[in-house]
């Protein structure tokens, strides 16, 4: 027999250890060596790099994945792609464990039994699958209602979301639905105050001060990975300057735990300290006379070139914002108003930042639209280190769809959702109500839904309502990686590949400055499971529908569909291929100067450049360019002083109302990053990143004041059951005061139902608790206006939490560690 | 001979915890269940201590510090260890021998900063999980202690592709895969004897400080931050 010397020293010890404490203890402690040794030997072989773009989230961060005999191992950021800089987050770090994971859809999936369990499923073949969904679309077009399909969508600006898109607009339907709708009360701000459809740029490098009004840039930005490489960047110690940092919200979030200061406001009045923070400005001249007076509308009452008459923004200021009575409402003192009024205005650059706090949590329009009227006064639209207007990629269009025939036919119907212009809406997708129109069939019924990377069972705000909907649909087809909520209850399942499996291009993601094309072609040469990439499924699905929708395509594949694409940015003569820090500088300097030197002569070789080290980008940004920023009918910045009064006086209306119910207080939602957007449970290394502010991991929890705590009899630790109108649910108690009396705030991303072994039934999901309200104006579901009470319960109701009986007993060393990491400094 | 060291600026540190993956995909770490994390029992060589402050008072305030080994000059660790599993090696880092370890934790309880950490399960990796693993870095078993090694065979890669080359090791060519992922670039490494290496000139700063200085541990890793934490508290 071999004795190993671990076993034999364990043995050793185990022996002395036994003879002293007693022989149970020694057999026990030999035991625990005995079988010691680890089954892995993971084998060598070539190392190589390969480029790949992660689309976990829709950053786009530009990846390097190391791999070793073809196995990716690791992946970390692209050093020259612009948006990663070689960085990345903690998503894009686990990325590997959803390439590998072993609850993938492993090929084509038909539901022959009961929604909502993967049991359900059978596999079957792709061809099986384009032949009856295909047919199943054939059918649909040949009865002449095209518009009865549905594409709902979330993610990335991928190949695969352009390909879904304008598949479904030459099948012949508006209904192009998208789920994540975090950048839009801020695109609708700037829309309505600049003209400008697209999210705000915060040039936060090149700033000085930054406000924030309850924005979680630093956990789950439209890019993650660029907004911490500008954080760092704004904090730099620079010869004599280093960026102040202010974060203004009811709940300290881990965005604000960065910041040099936490003003704690009460619940959904971030936006009035901003507009009492404007009128402090106004009242001591504090803002900027030149910009107002060349390039606002709407600051004075009164007639304005190009808008009706209306209510001016000085006088909206001097009439409601007074400093008392904002003091009042928001619960911060007038020195503090004063103070962070005086400093925005004395710093060289400053930023108010507007309260986007994740991907699908959008901020209220009031309050957006307040933190761009104080970026006007301070003068910083378009200005370096201000708010900076997004240029989009020079991508080529693809070939118009015909104006006859059915496809013209059915996009010329109204959409479900009501949304966009024509609709009356400012939204540009509401899921909300294309549930309610597939429950009440108004306007006309659904025949076909196509879920591509969205799960609305779980990361809408009516969950429940989608769950209902979704089996009044005769035919469903979720295209996903994983067994989501909403794929459960799909009729097909069709696994997409992951992003180190596909070619893909992907443009500026949301919050960027600059055009880019990222160009990514697969890291592996065969997926690991039967997958494929989304543009490849759609490409498909226009074939077997053929005529104008197979034609709708400048291209039959990926690679020829990027090239095409490549091709035309070649053609827009501007731009580089992504480059060295050298590069960029290079580039900017010479466009500056009128010049183009792109380092490529030709298509191909841009094409190969772009295959070699990432992409395409143009970094060049030309400031103030007020033709291109300034597209309001006025051609000026509009403060729509009226709109704010207006959304003012119905919350006004709202609290009187809530007043009256002292026991309830303000749902406060967040997303953490590791779980943003709805998706990061199901990869096992970050549910236990959610919040390191405290051990909460692995389950949902709810923070709730000290003061509230002892009112509601509730303890650290324990559990709550927390309700509203819309619905229940129980979670865990964190006792602190990272959040202010009023207010109880939970963590979006978890609670659900599917997403594999690791997510499956990891705590709760607060959408639940959404009610059918909608944020005033904008017509976004009220993410900040919920009410709730709270009650004692007994333990979670389902999920590995429910071994929650012993917790605190037999922490191990985690309780010593705690004690002794907490001792460090005191 | 260099003296490798972190310097981490808290000020610019968004707490996004990309330090604590990249260490555990670099590392082989095997991912943990919900049922481990709750037991305390789920690997981190890195992880973020959170530091409230102002409790009910007037200017309540968050630190998260990212706590690695400190890879101390005079390491606690290495002196209770019974079986000479953990040593500092020439490069000043503080090494761990899995095969030499014998689990009998002395180290975890000596280590003020609370960075090793015990297997107390079998590594599984499901089914194809296995093919991720990195073959640079062994699967620790069950029963023995492991912690942060400044990603150690990143070093030795460097020093091979550097002799391969005739040239001394410079700045850059060796950086932990923490430091490589930090997105904000709040994390430096690098070589405490050049005094012109980054981390040198970031260690003078005023705003540089250590975590319990006052053991005597020597810790090579240094934090940088304003205020109370820094040199001006």
């Amino acid at each position: 027999m071999k004795i190993e010397r671990r076993r034999f020293v364990g043995l050793m010890l185990g022996a002395t250890s036994g003879a002293a404490v007693g022989l149970s203890a020694g057999h026990l402690l030999s035991k625990t060596f005995a079988t010691a040794d680890s089954p892995y030997d993971p084998p060598g072989g070539i190392e190589e790099f390969r480029l790949s773009v992660c689309s976990l989230c829709p950053g786009g961060c530009g990846v390097r994945v190391r791999c070793i005999a073809g196995r990716p191992v690791k992946v970390d950021g692209n050093p020259r792609h612009p948006v990663s800089g070689g960085r990345l987050c903690p998503k894009g770090q686990a990325s590997l464990q959803s390439l590998y994971h072993p609850d993938r859809i492993p090929g084509p999936m038909r539901r022959k039994g009961e929604r909502g369990s993967l049991a359900s499923f059978e596999k079957k073949t792709w061809e099986e699958a384009f032949v009856e969904i295909g047919g199943r679309l054939r059918s649909i077009r040949e009865q002449g209602k095209p518009e009865s399909a549905v594409l709902l969508r979330a993610g990335a600006m991928s190949l695969g979301s352009r390909a879904g898109s304008r598949f479904l607009s030459a099948f012949g339907s508006p209904n192009d639905v998208r789920l994540d709708r975090g950048d839009e009360a801020a695109s609708i701000a700037l829309r309505l105050t600049q003209g400008v459809k697209s999210a705000p740029v915060y040039d936060l490098p090149s700033t000085d001060y930054v406000l924030s009004l309850g924005s979680g840039f630093l956990e789950a930005s439209g890019s993650p990975v660029a907004s911490a490489r500008a954080f760092g960047e704004f904090r730099q110690v620079r010869t004599g300057r280093r960026g102040k940092f202010v974060q203004v919200e009811s709940r300290l979030s881990l965005t604000g735990a960065a910041a040099d200061e936490w003003i704690a406001v009460h619940p959904g009045t971030e936006g009035i300290f901003a507009l009492g923070i404007a009128s402090v400005l106004v009242n001591e001249d504090l803002y900027d006379r030149d910009f107002i007076a060349e390039h606002a509308a709407g600051f004075e009452s009164g007639p304005t070139p190009g808008s009706k008459p209306g209510l001016g923004l000085r006088a909206l200021l001097e009439r409601d914002f007074g400093l008392e009575r904002v003091a009042a409402e928001t619960g911060v003192s007038v020195n503090v108003i004063l103070r962070v009024a005086r400093e925005l205005h004395a710093a060289r650059a400053s930023l108010v930042v507007g309260p986007r706090r994740g991907p699908l949590l959008p901020g209220s329009l009031f309050d957006h639209l307040a933190a761009q009227a104080l970026n006007a006064l301070v003068g910083n639209i378009d200005g370096e280190g201000g708010l900076l207007v997004a240029e989009e990629t020079p991508i080529p269009a693809w070939p118009e769809l015909s104006a006859k025939g059915p496809g013209a036919e059915g996009r010329k119907h109204s959409r479900l959702d009501g949304a966009g212009q024509n609709g009356g809406k400012l939204v540009d997708s509401d899921p909300e109500d294309l549930a309610g129109a597939i429950l009440s069939k108004k306007p006309y019924p659904v025949e076909f839904l196509i879920l591509h990377d969205a799960d609305p069972l779980h990361s809408s705000a009516a969950p429940a309502r989608f769950a209902k909907a979704i089996e009044g649909v005769p035919f469903t087809v979720s295209i996903s990686a994983f067994p989501s909520d909403s794929a459960l209850h799909a009729d097909w399942i069709l696994p997409e590949a992951h992003f180190l499996e596909r070619w893909d291009l992907h443009t500026t993601p949301p919050g960027l400055s600059f055009p880019l094309a990222s160009v990514s072609k697969p890291v592996l040469e065969h997926p690991l499971v039967d997958a494929r990439s989304s543009a490849e499924i759609f490409l498909e699905l226009a074939k077997r529908v053929g005529g104008e929708v197979a034609s709708a395509f400048p291209a039959s594949d990926p690679p020829s569909l990027i090239r095409h694409d490549m091709d035309g940015i070649f053609a827009a003569q501007r731009g580089a291929v992504m480059g060295t820090a050298f590069d960029e500088a290079w580039v900017r300097m010479m466009e500056g100067a009128g010049w183009w030197a792109p380092g490529y002569r030709t298509a191909e070789e841009l094409w190969k450049g772009a295959l070699e080290f990432g992409g395409w980008w143009d970094p060049f940004y030309d400031h103030e360019e007020w033709a291109r920023v300034l597209r309001t009918p006025s051609g000026k910045f509009e403060f729509k002083a009226d709109l704010l009064d207006g959304i003012a006086k119905e919350r006004a209306q709202k609290l009187t109302a809530e007043n009256g119910n002292a026991t309830e207080l303000s749902l406060v939602l967040f997303e953490p990053l590791s779980v943003a957007g709805g998706f990061g449970a199901e990869l096992p290394f970050l549910p236990a990143l959610l919040d390191p502010g405290h051990e909460e991991r692995w389950e949902s929890w709810a923070e709730i004041h000290p003061e509230t705590a002892k009112i509601h009899g509730l303890r650290d630790k324990g559990w709550v059951r927390i309700s509203s109108a819309g619905g229940s649910i129980v979670v865990r108690v964190v006792v602190t005061w990272r959040v202010v009396p009023e207010a109880v705030a939970i963590p979006a991303g978890l609670g659900k139902r599917g997403g594999g072994r690791w997510a499956r039934d990891m705590g709760a999901n607060p959408f639940k608790l959404l009610g059918a309200a909608r944020d005033p104006l904008s017509g976004l579901p009220d993410f900040q206006g919920t009410r709730v009470r709270l009650e004692k319960a007994q333990g979670p109701e389902t999920g590995p939490g429910a071994m929650a009986a012993w917790h605190g007993s037999d922490s191990g060393l985690s309780g010593l560690e705690l004690q002794n990491t907490r001792n460090f400094r005191s | 001979m260099a003296r490798w060291g972190m310097v981490i600026d808290l000020d610019r540190c968004t707490a996004c915890q990309a330090c604590v993956v990249a260490c555990q995909v670099e590392n082989n770490i095997p991912p943990a269940s919900a049922r481990t994390a709750e037991r305390g029992r789920a690997i981190a060589w890195i992880r973020l201590v959170p530091f409230g402050k102002g409790e009910g008072g007037e200017h309540p305030s968050l630190r998260l510090i990212p706590v690695p080994c400190m890879h101390c000059e005079h390491p606690p660790c290495t002196k209770v260890c019974p079986v000479h599993a953990t040593q500092v090696g020439d490069d000043g880092l503080v090494g761990q021998v899995y095969a030499r370890c014998i689990g009998c934790r002395y180290c975890t309880t000596a280590c003020p900063y609370t960075v090793r950490q015990f297997n107390w399960d079998r590594p599984a990796f499901p089914e194809p999980m296995e093919a991720g693993l990195s073959p640079d870095v062994s699967v620790r078993p069950r029963g023995v202690v492991e912690k942060c090694s400044f990603c150690h065979h990143r070093l030795q890669n460097a020093k091979d592709a550097a002799r391969a080359a005739g040239r001394p090791i410079r700045e850059g060519d060796y950086l932990p895969a923490c430091v490589e992922s930090c997105p904000p670039g709040a994390m430096a490494f690098g070589d405490f004897d050049d005094p012109r290496s980054t981390v040198s000139r970031l260690a003078e700063s005023h705003r540089a400080f250590k975590l319990l200085e006052e053991l005597g541990t020597h810790p090579k890793v240094i934090y940088l931050s304003k205020g109370e934490w820094g040199g001006e508290s």
